[in-house]
């Protein structure tokens, strides 16, 4: 960098203004830079402002491409939100993280020794330390987690610790999160993209890295199982895709190689909890759960709710499983009790508190009440349990009138209270319509209980407020996140999972019948999306170019077609669409803007539009499946579809090139999945749902179209129609060199084992796969649904086409080829069934079995 | 005095239950003055995990599950207890008044009193309020002592509120119970421990059984039929003192203790969460005889 540089920055950033009375982590007081921001700052300032505009833009597409989402709690539509990342890094000097790392070790080690200390002997309340009323009113405390915490095994393994500086430069905690803190895979996430967009200024900068963590997370988890095996069974529990963190999930999940799981794919027996897979149950040793206490064991736990895993509470007890962290956890998070974590450093740890909390007054106590409610003004308040979505309040920002409501509601009952003093924290700069603006942050912290002590995860999640005048940092309220650089002396070794100094160990991958079943069903949604596309598309097209030709022929053909469109997405004509008369200018318009409808309109069921989002919760629900490219085409997907359903529908003209795309990505998606995912189970079911449905589709558009008789004009017309939507059209001519005629179609479509869009072919396939099912009884016969199969490519192999083409005038149709079909579709339907109950879970919706029992 | 005592559940449901989760709370405590000297648990079907434990109140809790379907659950829990009888409280020893008692709960650092603060504070069925506090502030004058508050609460309790069985529900919210002024034994416990909590002081729920068949000479008391509840309130000089609202009397040794927490729900005799089972009949039948 040259001298001329640097002063060009420092002349540049005249226009960054601080707010006043704040520290800003960029400027210092005489608005020169600091210098661990030095080498970043003017990095930047040679990009340039367009080429830095560039890399957010950037940044937020790969964002939305991966998928990264967090959704808002309370949020009417519920739609995941795109994560937010502002480009520029918060940057800690090597200084300023020795002191946070070791006060925060420090308070992770004393918050798990009070966790054990209230689920154990509870001498820190006998003593009169921990005044019970802390404790016993919040609902954090949990009785049935009593002693369930097993000797030497650390409650207390991921920690996530919120951080701010005030004006005087000293740090200062404002809140603590034990339960299961999100914001660690974000983290990862958000470095992840830094270092995708500018790698060389990362290198450079002496970035520590954040592999390290997760390595060191993986190794202490495994060993924590219960059953000391080379590879105990890890699963991460979740809410699914409704949770506003689910991708977070998923993204640990993957990236720790562990299996993703919701409550309903575990089941305790035997005092164990097992996993509900394809083939049969697996022990699971460590529930990594992402899901609140109360949600873990319906049971115990929560007793007007059914969700979590009935006896998971006696098999912690039992000490079959680990649970991280452990059940009951949250009590920690309680606020209040920081005003007597100072006290209690001493007592527990014999040392003075490192890292203080900012001010907090526990509303339990005489003085303290009093205090809190002449200051509300000036103080956050907080309650003494939190729980998802629950924010603090701001004091400053209430009117006069919510500010008597709030001190009534704390005089009723002040136990449930705190009042903490509002940080002046200090900002960053933060990147703002290509401009450097200060914003008020917060550094979320993560720590690890390794058995060797807490290790502190070199980097973090900044969260910046959404306005520079906003005091507080709240994603919810529309803050933006950052990656958050912790510069090292030394350049970092590059370590990362894969090249960690372990053997590698090959873990058997299970696949959860709830898996299954979602795979199964992304497998059937994306075949049928994709058909009606092509269906649409030929329909389209034959509806305008009649415009040329109006035979009668021709109209009767496009009825034929319109009635295998209709068929296709579900059967039903309510609109009338099949007795239209489209070929009056009046009624045409509405004819064409219901064919339109039939596609975009998401409230009929089993069209195109609600097929995509059904494709989209399926594909959602195994987000930790797909590969990235796969995922990134399925966004695409939603992103194009998801929009024009809400807005107005396109015209018919429009539709064609629309309809090209989605078969584009739709291929994509196939294609990527072939090429990268593993013949394993999960495959093949993903497979067998696309086989089943294929066959529908093809079997529904020939009886619509190929059953009834019809003269050699409509014969053709329609035969090359059906062709061209179903891509055989370029094989039927290479092939017969012919006029269309039904014969030779028939046996493209139907019986020719090498085309992969004929009937045998999809049969054989289901074949091969069924076959790789586990049966639940090992034995040499055919399962039923093998059978079914075998049966009805049997007949396909066996059946002559001039047989199926004999016309059969009394009924006006091939009698034939409509037996053939509908028995096909038989044995389809009730396979398909067999292979739904045997492998997917068919548990009843579990129900508290209510205490009506008096006492009288 | 020694009894035997034969607890019997049976739920009978309307589909068949694939697996079923249970706790239990059936078994007596040991505490000064009552042994539980033989207990037992027959479940029908047989059980896939029988697990006995102690929970946070130090009662006797078993948890189990059943694997196999099912289309009625049978427990039967017999035990045999012996209870030594407590000495009959004697009111005329000189106490200071409850308001007194009051500052020395909140400004002690005695273990037990530290301990028994828990039970001052709202509870999942039990919460202190306006309406409870004006019920109780006509027990609690100002010369009384603790327990003559209490003592005249319960005799007020017992006079005021009709006994009904089938008035209420364990749903009943306890405002409704004030207000229309009848319920069964769990009802006026709790109305019990409301008036006492919003006073300021700990008091806890009892579970427990009444001997079925009076000595001679005695009245048959109410609530022998099931399982029966009662309350204690914690004074600093006396420790924990029984009362049963239901029978307006002192507990002396025709009353057997199962459990006690902060109300019925930490002592739920029994509860469970099923898969499957549609709807469900209850019948619970008690007998406890004398040995």
């Amino acid at each position: 960098m040259t001298e001329n540089g640097l002063e060009r920055i420092e002349c540049k950033e005249d226009s960054y203004r601080g707010v006043p009375d704040t520290f800003d982590e960029m400027h210092g007081h005489d608005h020169s830079i600091r210098d661990h921001w030095k080498p970043l700052i003017s990095a930047m300032e040679s990009l340039g402002d367009n080429t830095l505009q560039q890399f957010q833009t950037q940044a937020e597409r790969l964002i939305g491409q991966n998928g990264v989402t967090y959704q808002v709690h309370g949020d009417a539509n519920r739609e995941n939100r795109p994560w937010k990342l502002d480009l520029i890094p918060a940057i800690i000097s090597e200084n300023d993280w020795k002191t946070i790392d070791a006060g925060l070790t420090q308070r992770a080690d004393l918050l798990n020794l009070i966790l054990t200390d209230l689920y154990g002997s509870r001498a820190l309340i006998r003593s009169g330390t921990i005044p019970p009323e802390l404790v016993y009113s919040a609902g954090g405390f949990l009785l049935p987690c009593d002693k369930t915490y097993s000797k030497g095994n650390k409650p207390l393994r991921i920690y996530a610790s919120d951080i701010v500086r005030g004006p005087d430069t000293q740090w200062w905690v404002i809140s603590d999160r034990t339960q299961a803190p999100v914001g660690v895979g974000y983290a990862l996430e958000n470095r992840t993209v830094l270092s995708r967009i500018m790698p060389s200024l990362l290198n450079r900068s002496n970035v520590q890295r954040l592999s390290s963590f997760f390595r060191l997370l993986r190794t202490t988890f495994e060993s924590i199982s219960p059953r000391k095996i080379m590879n105990p069974r890890i699963v991460v529990l979740t809410n699914g895709p409704c949770d506003e963190s689910y991708f977070e999930h998923a993204y640990l999940t993957n990236y720790l190689g562990y299996t993703l799981v919701k409550s309903d794919d575990l089941t305790v027996r035997d005092n164990i909890v097992w996993l509900k897979s394809i083939d049969g149950l697996k022990q699971v040793d460590i529930i990594f759960r992402r899901v609140a206490d109360r949600l873990c064991d319906p049971l115990e736990l929560s007793p007007d709710s059914i969700s979590g895993v009935p006896g998971l509470l006696e098999a912690v007890r039992q000490g079959n499983v680990s649970v991280v962290n452990s059940i009951g956890s949250s009590v920690i998070e309680n606020p209040g009790l920081m005003a007597f974590l100072p006290a209690l450093c001493r007592e527990v740890l014999g040392q003075d508190l490192r890292l203080p909390s900012a001010g907090t007054w526990w509303c339990g106590q005489k003085t303290e009440l009093q205090y809190v409610l002449d200051h509300v003004e000036r103080l956050v308040i907080r309650t003494t349990y939190w729980q998802p979505g629950s924010s603090a309040i701001i004091g400053m920002n209430l009117s006069r009138k919510d500010i008597k409501r709030l001190k009534d509601e704390i005089r009723s009952r002040p136990y449930l209270y705190v009042g903490q003093e509002m940080i002046n924290n200090s900002t960053v700069p933060s990147l703002i319509d290509g401009k450097l603006e200060p914003r008020r942050a917060v550094l979320r912290c993560f720590l690890l209980g390794t058995d060797g002590g807490f290790r502190t995860m070199p980097g973090g999640l900044t969260l910046c407020a959404p306005s520079r005048e906003s005091v507080i940092a709240d994603y919810e309220l529309g803050g933006r996140t950052k990656d958050t650089w912790i510069l090292a002396s030394e350049p970092d070794d590059h370590v990362t999972l894969w090249r960690s100094e372990d053997e590698p160990v090959e873990s058997e991958s299970v696949l959860t019948s709830h898996s299954a079943e979602c795979l199964f069903l992304t497998g059937r949604h994306i075949e049928r999306a994709e058909g009606l596309a092509r269906m649409f598309r030929r329909v389209i097209n034959d509806y305008q170019e009649l415009d040329w030709v109006k035979s009668t022929a021709e109209i009767g053909h496009i009825r034929t077609m319109l009635g295998a469109l209709v068929d296709l997405n579900g059967g039903d004509d309510d609109d009338g669409l099949l007795v239209r008369d489209f070929q009056l200018e009046k009624t045409r318009r509405k004819f064409e803007s219901q064919l339109t409808q039939l596609a975009y309109d998401r409230r009929k069921s089993g069209n195109l539009a609600s097929t995509i989002c059904q494709l989209n919760t399926a594909a959602r629900a195994v987000r930790e499946r797909w590969s990235s490219d796969s995922w990134r085409v399925l966004q695409t997907i939603e992103d194009h579809w998801g929009s024009a359903f809400s807005g107005h529908h396109p015209t018919l003209t429009e539709m064609p090139p629309e309809l090209d795309t989605l078969i584009n990505d739709l291929t994509a998606f196939t294609g990527f999945n072939a090429e990268s995912m593993t013949r394993e189970l999960g495959w093949v079911m993903l497979d067998i749902g696309r086989r089943f449905e294929r066959s529908r589709l093809l079997i529904k558009i020939l009886q619509r179209s190929m059953v009834p008789l019809m003269d050699d004009v409509a014969e053709f017309m329609t035969g090359e129609s059906i062709l061209s939507a179903l891509e055989c059209l370029i094989t039927y001519r290479r092939r017969y060199r012919a006029h269309i005629r039904l014969g030779p179609v028939l046996e493209l479509l139907l019986m020719d084992e090498s085309n992969p869009r004929s009937l045998l072919f999809q049969l054989d396939r289901l074949t091969e796969h069924l076959a790789k099912l586990p049966h639940k009884h090992m034995s040499q016969r055919l399962s039923v649904e093998e059978k079914l199969i075998l049966e009805c490519s049997t007949r396909l192999r066996v059946v002559v086409s001039d047989h199926l083409i004999e016309p059969d005038n009394e009924s006006k149709c091939h009698i034939n080829l409509g037996k053939l079909l509908r028995r096909s579709e038989k044995n389809l339907d009730q396979a398909a069934d067999l292979v739904m109950a045997r492998y997917f879970r068919h548990v009843n919706h579990p129900q508290q079995l209510v205490p009506l029992e008096q006492e009288i | 005095m020694r009894y035997q005592i034969s607890h019997l559940t049976s739920y009978t449901y309307s589909e068949t239950v694939q697996f079923s989760y249970n706790e239990a709370h059936l078994t007596p405590k040991n505490i000064p003055g009552q042994v539980c000297d033989h207990a037992h648990l027959d479940i029908e079907p047989g059980v896939n995990n029988l697990n006995e434990r102690v929970d946070f109140f130090d009662n006797v809790t078993h948890y189990f599950s059943i694997l196999e379907p099912h289309n009625e659950l049978n427990i039967t829990a017999n035990s045999q207890v012996t209870v030594i009888p407590t000495c009959p409280l004697d009111l005329e020893v000189s106490e200071s008044a409850w308001r007194t008692d009051l500052e020395d709960i909140v400004g002690s650092s005695d273990e037990a009193t530290i301990l028994a603060r828990q039970f001052i504070l709202d509870s999942p069925s039990v919460a202190a309020n306006e309406e409870l506090y004006r019920y109780a502030s006509d027990s609690f004058l100002d010369n009384r002592t603790i327990l003559e508050a209490v003592t005249d609460l319960t005799r007020r309790i017992y006079n005021d509120f009709a006994y009904a069985p089938q008035s209420t529900s364990i749903a009943t919210p306890l405002n409704k119970v004030l207000e229309e002024r009848r319920g069964v034994c769990q009802d006026f416990a709790h109305v019990a421990i409301g008036c006492i909590r919003s006073m300021g002081f700990p008091a806890r729920y009892i579970s427990g059984y009444l001997e079925t068949s009076p000595p001679p000479g005695k009245e048959k008391l109410i609530g022998v039929d099931a399982s029966h509840a009662w309350f204690s309130v914690y004074s600093p000089l006396r420790g924990w003192v029984d009362f049963d609202p239901t029978n307006d009397m002192s507990p002396y040794d025709r009353h057997i203790t199962v459990g006690w927490g902060r109300d019925y729900t930490d002592v739920t005799p029994l509860k469970g969460v099923i898969y499957g089972g549609g709807r469900h009949k209850l019948v619970v039948s008690v007998n406890v005889t004398r040995l």
